[in-house]
């Protein structure tokens, strides 16, 4: 489990992660967006130890990572944008992360780099940008370590790479229960991966919940309702334990965004005699533009 | 528990072994490798292969002396080069070490200044104490086994081509105590990377580190000596510390101790002895305390490193807070460099005020440009620029105005233990303590290499323990208080000049001059000042100075010569140099003491140091020395022998280290005439046949035309009593110990014309060439080796007069100058067809005892002696 407990970083005048509470647990794949420069890359940077927080610390396994390099066994580091060695070739760098990583895999390293064709004995330097992106995923992923922490990683991957990518994810998950941290600026990208998902604004977190939970305890209610009912009746009617978090009216077809069980929802509107109704689920989008209007944030400033 | 899962280890982190670590980063330095092994193959087999084939060589042998011999010859110069080159003392292998020191620490840590590299080396398991060393130890390996590699194959080289033994261990001494300065300088790179955060403010960093001490110190001493009026030009310890604050100057301030001697050649012995030698007490202490700074500076770095922070990449300072410190601490003394140049060239407190402000504006503005790597923001920190100004003008003050006092200060009395106080107006001869080496010119002849002492005076100060505090201390209050009259004018009148002999109006009454004093203080410190004043004033403390015997004893080391360490004396008087014959008791008939009862060298030194010592100030001011003794030690006479032998040239010897005999030491005349010594014998009127006496008078106000016509035709004395009234009052001035106290009046010169008879003691000999070990009887020229001597012959034969025509005083015959006979650069005088005529010594007047025909004749008053007398305080 990674931990982080009020952790706080500054840049001189700019406090770029600000008292920021978060657990990513096991076995599941944490999401973190933001916009650029909401404090992603930092958080991460700090997550991997190399940057020292000025508050608060990060807990991997319960050991400081700042505190405890050998900690660091435990992850492996792909940032936006990988270094490698000058003049060096996949094979080297593979070389070179198998002394370090005690549970490196080679033998998995040479399989994902011959399925992503990539070829081990050419120049790093004569990669393409997403060439060098999927070796570093490859390094990431042979690297046999209990997390990986990704920062932009599917930006410059191609869609059906990214679908690759999401397949091993899931595959070492299941396998060794990898924990994928992945950052990223776009939210779709991260819809169908993560299990966990953080919204980081202004270097402090305005949520992190579960996608499932998220998705089973919001729905969007679709009706048009008799001339006696307004959509203000409706919206007092759904109360407790429902809660009506947004309304629309476009004509007579009203649209509701309903914080609660489908079930309860469905329960209720069978009740009430109404001209049409129907209960469809939200995508990702919608369900942080909900949430974030609930505190007071309009998220298609913050994403999108 | 294995080691792997300990506490400790798993602090450390990274399964990956320092070896296999070692082994990843010197993958990513690999050109460093191979530019150190590449460098290190053209500075060690290469030359010494090329020196080996041109010294070996039997082409480029001479024909002095045989080929086997020149062979030999020419293989100690190929081992002592390369002895010299890897030597710990090598100043071209410190310079490359240290160049190569730059390039390896940069590239070492030129990481940490990039974001990317920085991220990725701090994201792996590796504890940063594991990466600081790791790189280091690659660092030290990648110079370390190249120079090791090469060295010793070069050594190699040398000693199977010379056949000498100890090549191995020149090469590994020399490569310890240069691995100990490469470290040095290396650290200090790494400190200079570990507080930027770019590559290029790192080496700016560096060069920094490397000049900022040598560059205070050249300013201190500079302001020092522009304006304390009583600085020695002397560097104290705290000084001398500063200049070594940098490793590049301690590296070759070590190689300059050694080259400045002579080199690797001039160190005593030869072989292995001189690299032993090489490697003394100092020399080590020095490889000690470079390895201890050098760890110093690594933990400070360790520390530094683990203070640092990631996103200190790409800044121009890892550590912000140093940034404020760093640019006061360079553009504050930029500033006083400015104001110093100004005030130096325009002599103007105007111009210095500008200097200071231009060169704190500029240097602030560029700073912080550096800093902040944006020329819009050479103006953030508007107050840097205010202060900077503010405390360069305080510091240049300090010593423009002499705030501090330096030149006002006196010890207190309870820290003073003794002094050592000289003044050249007491005596200059300060180089009597020379020391003396043989050498060996390419060709296998030889030479004698004398060791100059740069600062003699500072020598004999720092021997001399006068007790006489009070004098000292009078003599110092009265300088200062002659200096505080005059502080006003130094302030502030930009055209004030040292108050020295000459460069003040001429005034009979007065005598300016220096006199130095070293206070040795009671803690081992020393405090030395040079006060320039008249020293007129100061006339008893200057009297009882030069009376006081520990002056004398610190100020001339015959008085602490030791009979037994005395080979023999030489004695010069106005006919040249000779040997004290000093008659052995077994052959006493030959001397003028036939009872064997004859007074030895021990004797005539004891009679010397005793009478020499009790010489006061008094009776220098009433005589002039007519004789001149030089004491030889065993030591010196060897040289000369050796170089005898080796048909070397040693006529110099005869010309250094002699003593006054003045005419009231009767015990040591007594003892030179009991051994058959008869001083200035070619004086006695009898051998004279004329005195010719000109004048060379200056007369104060008159320029160089009037002065000319002022003066009067020679005047040519024949009459033998004229002629020993005038011998009588003569003074000879040209011995090479003078006494600078003496009555001589300089305004006329003596020319005494010898005749043919009696003249000088034996002739064919020379002062250096006899001694204890010497056979004294070479009436034939020849020395105890039977060879003839080469040089030195100093004594002239004496020359028959041919008839010159006296000229009567009454006539005052007008002789210009085209009636000399012509030629006499040897004291010869030869006619016009080449045929000597007479030999001629020159003489100067007692000006207390000028004849009074004389003074008749010249027009010679009381302003005119003194005027034209030497000069003393």
């Amino acid at each position: 489990m990674i931990e982080s407990v009020d952790l706080t970083k500054r840049f001189d005048e700019v406090t770029a992660v600000d008292h920021v509470n978060a657990v990513i647990a096991e076995g599941s794949v944490f999401g973190l967006v933001g916009t650029n420069g909401a404090g992603k890359s930092t958080f991460l940077r700090l997550v991997t130890g190399i940057l020292k927080p000025d508050e608060g610390r990060v807990l991997i396994d319960g050991e400081d990572v700042f505190t405890v390099p050998r900690i660091r066994e435990q992850f492996f580091y792909v940032p936006d944008e990988q270094y490698f060695f000058s003049n060096v070739t996949p094979r080297e760098m593979m070389a070179f992360f198998a002394k370090i990583y005690p549970h490196f895999d080679r033998g998995r390293f040479g399989r994902l780099a011959g399925a992503f064709e990539l070829p081990e004995n050419r120049k790093i330097n004569t990669f393409s940008k997403g060439m060098k992106k999927q070796l570093s995923i490859i390094l990431g992923l042979s690297a046999g370590t209990k997390y990986l922490l990704c920062d932009e990683t599917f930006d410059g991957l191609d869609p059906v790479m990214r679908q690759a990518v999401k397949s091993l994810f899931a595959e070492d998950m299941t396998e060794r229960g990898l924990t994928p941290v992945i950052t990223s600026h776009n939210l779709r990208e991260l819809e169908d991966i993560c299990d966990h998902v953080g919204l980081l604004h202004k270097g402090g977190i305005l949520f992190s919940r579960d996608l499932d939970d998220m998705k089973l305890n919001i729905h969007k209610l679709q009706c048009v309702l008799k001339p006696d009912m307004t959509a203000n009746d409706l919206a007092a009617y759904l109360t407790d334990p429902l809660s009506v978090l947004r309304i629309e009216q476009r004509g007579s077809i009203l649209t509701l965004t309903v914080r609660g069980s489908e079930y309860e929802l469905l329960g209720r509107m069978e009740q009430l005699d109404t001209v049409f109704y129907e209960v469809v689920p939200l995508s990702l989008e919608e369900i942080f533009i909900s949430e974030t209007e609930v505190t007071g944030y309009d998220i298609k400033k913050l994403l999108f | 528990m294995t080691s792997r899962s300990s506490y400790s280890d798993r602090k450390e982190g990274s399964g990956a072994s320092y070896l296999s670590l070692i082994r990843e980063n010197l993958k990513r330095r690999v050109w460093s490798a191979a530019l150190s092994a590449l460098l290190f193959f053209f500075m060690f087999p290469v030359p010494m292969l090329a020196n080996i084939t041109s010294r070996l060589n039997e082409r480029n042998f001479t024909g002095y002396a045989d080929a086997a011999a020149q062979r030999d010859l020419a293989a100690q110069r190929v081992f002592e080069d390369f002895v010299s080159w890897s030597g710990v003392f090598s100043g071209g292998l410190s310079f490359v070490l240290c160049c190569l020191a730059v390039v390896i620490g940069v590239s070492a840590f030129s990481w940490l200044h990039n974001q990317r590299k920085t991220d990725f080396y701090h994201s792996l398991p590796v504890s940063r104490t594991r990466l600081f060393h790791v790189v280091n130890i690659n660092s030290i390996l990648i110079v370390g086994i190249p120079y090791f590699i090469m060295c010793l194959a070069a050594a190699l080289i040398v000693q199977a081509n010379t056949g000498i033994t100890g090549c191995i261990v020149a090469a590994l001494s020399g490569f310890a105590g240069q691995m100990a300065f490469f470290l040095l300088a290396y650290m200090t790179v790494v400190l200079a990377m570990m507080l930027t955060g770019s590559v290029f403010v790192g080496i700016l960093g560096t060069f920094v580190f490397f000049t900022y001490g040598p560059a205070l110190f050249t300013l201190i001493h500079g302001l020092m000596g522009s304006y304390f009026r009583t600085y020695y030009q002397s560097v104290d310890h705290i000084m001398i510390l500063l200049q070594r604050t940098s490793p590049f100057a301690w590296m070759l301030d070590l190689a300059g101790g050694v080259s400045s001697s002579g080199g690797i050649q001039n160190l005593p012995g030869s072989g292995l002895s001189r690299i032993y030698a090489g490697l003394q007490a100092s020399v080590l202490f020095r490889i000690w305390t470079a390895l201890a700074a050098a760890v110093v500076l690594m933990l400070i770095s360790l520390f530094l490193y683990h203070r640092r922070r990631s996103e200190a990449a790409g800044h121009a300072m890892a550590f912000a807070a140093t940034e404020a410190p760093i640019k006061l601490m360079i553009c504050i003394p930029v500033a006083v460099t400015g104001a110093y140049l100004f005030h130096q060239i325009l002599d103007e407190d105007a111009w210095a005020l500008f200097g200071l402000v231009s060169a704190a504006l500029i240097s602030c503005l560029v700073m912080e440009i550096i800093f902040r790597f944006d020329f819009r923001q050479a103006l953030s920190h508007k107050a840097h620029p205010v202060i900077c100004i503010l405390l360069a003008a305080v510091f240049f003050a300090l010593f423009r105005f002499d705030f501090m006092g330096y030149d006002t200060y006196l010890p207190a009395r309870v820290s003073v233990g003794s002094v050592g106080i000289t003044s050249p107006a007491l005596d200059e001869a300060f180089n009597y303590n020379r020391s003396y080496r043989l050498e060996k010119n390419s060709d296998g002849t030889s030479y004698v290499r004398q060791d100059t002492d740069p600062d003699p005076a500072l020598t004999v100060m720092n021997r001399m323990t006068c007790h006489d505090l009070d004098n000292a201390y009078r003599i110092a209050e009265v300088c200062i208080a002659d200096l505080k009259k005059s502080h006003r004018s130094m302030l502030f009148a930009a055209d004030y000049s040292e108050r020295t002999p000459g460069s003040v109006p001429y005034d009979a009454a007065s005598y300016y001059g220096n006199v130095c004093i070293c206070w040795h203080l009671a803690d081992g410190r020393t405090c030395l000042r040079r006060y320039n004043t008249d020293l007129s004033m100061l006339r008893t403390e200057l009297d009882r100075l030069h009376d006081d015997p520990e002056y004398k004893a610190g100020f001339y080391p015959v008085l602490g010569m030791k009979p037994e360490e005395l080979s023999g004396a030489n004695y010069q008087d106005i006919s040249g140099y000779e040997h004290v014959r000093f008659a052995d008791p077994e052959n006493a008939a030959e001397t003028s003491d036939p009872s064997g009862a004859v007074p030895d060298a021990a004797a005539l030194l004891q009679a010397y140091q005793a009478e020499f010592a009790t010489l006061t100030a008094e009776t220098r001011r009433s005589e002039m020395p007519v004789a001149g003794l030089q004491f030889k030690s065993r030591d010196f006479q060897a040289i000369a022998d050796w170089i005898r032998t080796q048909d070397g040239y040693y006529g110099w010897m005869n010309d250094v280290d002699y003593y006054p005999v003045y005419p009231s030491f009767v015990k040591t005349i007594g003892i030179l005439e009991q051994n058959g010594i008869r001083l200035n014998t070619a004086l006695e009127p009898e051998h004279i046949g004329s005195v010719v006496i000109s004048d060379s008078r200056n007369f104060p106000g008159l320029d160089w035309e009037a002065t000319e016509a002022a003066r009067k035709a020679p005047l040519v004395i024949s009459d033998r009593e004229q002629i020993r009234e005038v011998l009588d009052a003569a003074v000879i001035t040209s011995l090479n110990c003078q006494n600078g106290m003496g009555p001589v009046y300089n305004g006329l010169n003596v020319s005494v014309r010898n005749r043919t008879e009696g003249i000088g003691t034996d002739s064919g000999s020379d002062g250096a060439s006899g001694g204890a070990s010497s056979d004294e009887s070479n009436d034939e020229g020849k020395n105890e080796t039977g060879n003839e001597p080469v040089y030195g012959a100093s004594f002239p034969e004496p020359v028959p007069a041919n008839g010159q025509q006296d000229i009567a005083v009454a006539e005052y015959t007008d002789l210009k100058s085209d009636t000399y006979p012509s030629g006499s650069s040897d004291g010869y005088w030869y006619d016009n067809d080449g045929s000597i005529e007479y030999y001629a010594y020159s003489l100067s007047l007692d000006r207390n005892r000028i004849p009074a025909f004389i003074i008749e004749y010249f027009g010679i008053d009381e302003a005119d002696i003194k005027a034209n007398s030497q000069q003393s305080y």
